[in-house]
């Protein structure tokens, strides 16, 4: 799964054999057999079981300068842990890991000035200050030169369309607005890498489309390194060009997003219009009909277009047909049923 | 190669006072959003610190001093507190006094992403105008105090008020922080330690123990030193301590830090290495 040789230098993520483990308690009131049995329950209440959870295990992974890269799973795969152990938030258990050339473990400081890490969930601002005063006390504590926070502070200020926001105070702040002001923060000390996790949570559909479009200029135009994790399939494969999956703790993929829907047999849909008659296909199957509009999904990887074309050509009555690839939410869904599957 | 540990040291005083004043300057721009608000919080403070003493005050005054203290003496062993817990109060904003918050409420991991070094981090969180008003409100009432006591103070009596003070504040952190260290294994159940135990403190340093039985006295001194906080330094700084017993704060003060340094570490250490998120029953609030 690694990617060809490159450099140490040109690397900026590199996760080598690295699992995470936790211990969970668990109460378990049925290992008696006997649930009526009092004094058997009350053992239990003292004598919890332990559970080992594996949230990551021997996953290794490189990321060159530069890359947009996607990282997605089902819930409870592994993704925030993994964004934790790169921010230094967390420790692996077993393996190494190295971010722009340095452990995040015993360089913590000389990473953190060339890192930014934006969890959706949670706001870096000051809550009662206005954003402004927010992005000035980045500036004391990361320590950034006059000139570089002035030019930082401008791009994103154009870029981000803050403007009108930055005297506002961080309670006032729409969500779309906040992670706006959240990601511009981030920014002011020009990081060479950043770590998103879920950065469009609960945006809507304007303040996504500014969020991705800021997200792949500056990775285009100012070559930063992104690493993304987020549950709309679609946004990402707006973004990145490779996506990372992960599953049940295990990396499961590693490539392309067309390299994704090669793996479900290259799923594809059409919808076929007709004058109203109905319309069956073989080897298709029908997702919907709504008054002479059917939508069917087809594996191109087992019936062939040509043949797929020869059976439509044959049908009556057809006026349009529209073929288009399976939406990547879907076939990401497909993939999550099937390693949902014991 | 002195030289550049010099400029290093140098820089990093620099950057230590750069901090403290955004903080401070962070903090008068709260305290001046509205005036209205400004005026609420400044009287607020002061009710709430004068009637925090005054029962044990008016007892004193009322019998003419507790346990072989006099009334300016009771007064000053008050002052001496409220400068205590007052400076710890205006230095330890963002919850710096209380670490264990910082850990329950999942916001340790904020400071992981600053780059700065995780002591100046919980010392620099000052709020000199919305938290100061104990401090300032504990120098008047140990002014009055002295003035009025008819003790004759020697010239170094100021150098060592401070040095009792400083004891006394690193008594209350060390407490702090040990208690605290709980929290890296259960952040959720153990988010409020560290205000209960310095709050319960902060209530039992206003009794005077002078004539208490040694029962009482001792765990006082020792296992929960709420004495240590304004009793017994003041019994220092009045002379009515012996020589010997005059270090005991010093020594505890040493011990329970290296105590404390100790087990946050251990603590520290379990949290970045077993996890502290939703895997974990007692995690921290999300």
């Amino acid at each position: 799964m690694f990617q060809a040789a490159t450099a140490p230098e040109d690397i900026a993520v590199k996760v080598e054999s690295v699992s995470k483990v936790f211990t969970q308690w668990q109460r378990n009131e049925e290992k008696s057999g006997r649930k009526d049995h009092s004094e058997k329950k009350i053992v239990h209440l003292f004598r919890q079981d332990k559970k080992t959870v594996s949230a990551l295990d021997n996953v290794s992974f490189q990321i060159r300068k530069g890359e947009f890269v996607a990282y997605a799973g089902p819930n409870g795969a592994g993704k925030s842990t993994t964004m934790k152990l790169l921010s230094g938030i967390l420790q692996p258990t077993e393996g190494t890991i190295s971010v722009l050339g340095m452990s995040p473990e015993k360089d913590r400081i000389a990473l953190m000035k060339k890192l930014g890490v934006l969890f959706g969930n949670r706001t870096e601002l000051w809550w009662d200050h206005p954003v402004m005063q927010s992005f000035e006390w980045k500036k004391v504590v990361w320590d950034i030169p006059d000139t570089l926070y002035k030019r930082n502070l401008d791009m994103v200020t154009e870029l981000l369309d803050i403007g009108e926001i930055r005297n506002t105070f961080a309670r006032e702040l729409s969500l779309g607005q906040r992670m706006r002001a959240d990601l511009a923060m981030m920014l002011l000390h020009s990081p060479e890498l950043i770590l998103l996790d879920e950065p469009t949570l609960g945006l809507d559909v304007v303040a996504k489309r500014q969020m991705i479009d800021f997200l792949k200029k500056i990775n285009q135009e100012e070559g930063v390194t992104i690493l993304v994790t987020s549950h709309d399939m679609d946004d990402l494969e707006e973004m990145a060009r490779r996506i990372l999956m992960i599953s049940k703790g295990k990396l499961a993929f590693d490539g392309s997003f067309d390299g994704l829907r090669d793996i479900t047999g290259n799923l594809t849909h059409f919808i076929v219009t007709t004058d109203g008659r109905e319309l069956q296909l073989e080897g298709c199957r029908l997702l919907s009909e709504n008054r002479g509009v059917f939508e069917f999904e087809v594996d191109l990887s087992g019936l062939p277009v040509k043949v797929l074309l020869e059976r439509l050509s044959k049908a009556d009555g057809i006026m349009d047909v529209e073929i288009r690839k399976a939406p990547i939410e879907q076939v990401i869904a497909q993939i999550y049923q099937t390693w949902a599957e014991p | 190669m002195v030289d550049k540990r010099k400029r290093k040291r140098f820089y990093g005083i620099k950057r230590y006072f750069q901090l403290l004043k955004i903080y401070a300057r962070m903090d008068l721009a709260s305290l001046m959003r509205d005036g209205k608000f400004m005026a609420i919080v400044i009287i607020a403070d002061i009710v709430s610190n004068i009637s925090s003493i005054s029962g044990i005050f008016l007892l004193a005054w009322k019998f003419g001093g507790i346990g072989g203290m006099d009334r300016f003496e009771v007064l000053f062993m008050l002052a001496y507190g409220n400068i205590v817990m007052g400076f710890l109060n205006m230095m330890g904003g963002c919850n710096a006094l209380f670490p264990s918050r910082i850990i329950g409420r999942g916001q340790w991991e904020h400071m992981f992403i600053m780059p700065v070094p995780y002591a100046v981090q919980l010392t620099v969180g000052i709020f000199p105008f919305t938290g100061s008003s104990s401090f300032l409100s504990g120098i008047g009432m140990l002014w009055v105090a002295v003035c009025h006591m008819e003790t004759v103070m020697p010239w170094w009596w100021p150098g060592m008020l401070i040095l009792q003070l400083i004891i006394s504040m690193v008594i209350v952190v060390a407490f702090s922080y040990m208690f605290s260290s709980l929290a890296f294994y259960a952040p959720v159940q153990c988010e409020e330690i560290s205000s209960v135990v310095v709050y319960s403190m902060e209530r039992t340093m206003t009794f005077p123990l002078s004539g208490m039985p040694m029962y009482i006295r001792y765990p006082l001194l020792t296992i929960f030193p709420a004495g240590l906080m304004a009793w017994f330094p003041t019994m220092i700084l009045l002379g009515k301590a012996a020589t010997l017993e005059g270090i005991y704060p010093a020594i505890f003060a040493l011990l329970i830090s290296l105590t404390a340094t100790y087990y946050f570490r251990k603590g520290f250490r379990y949290y970045v290495k077993k996890g502290i998120n939703r895997y974990v029953s007692g995690g921290h609030r999300s």
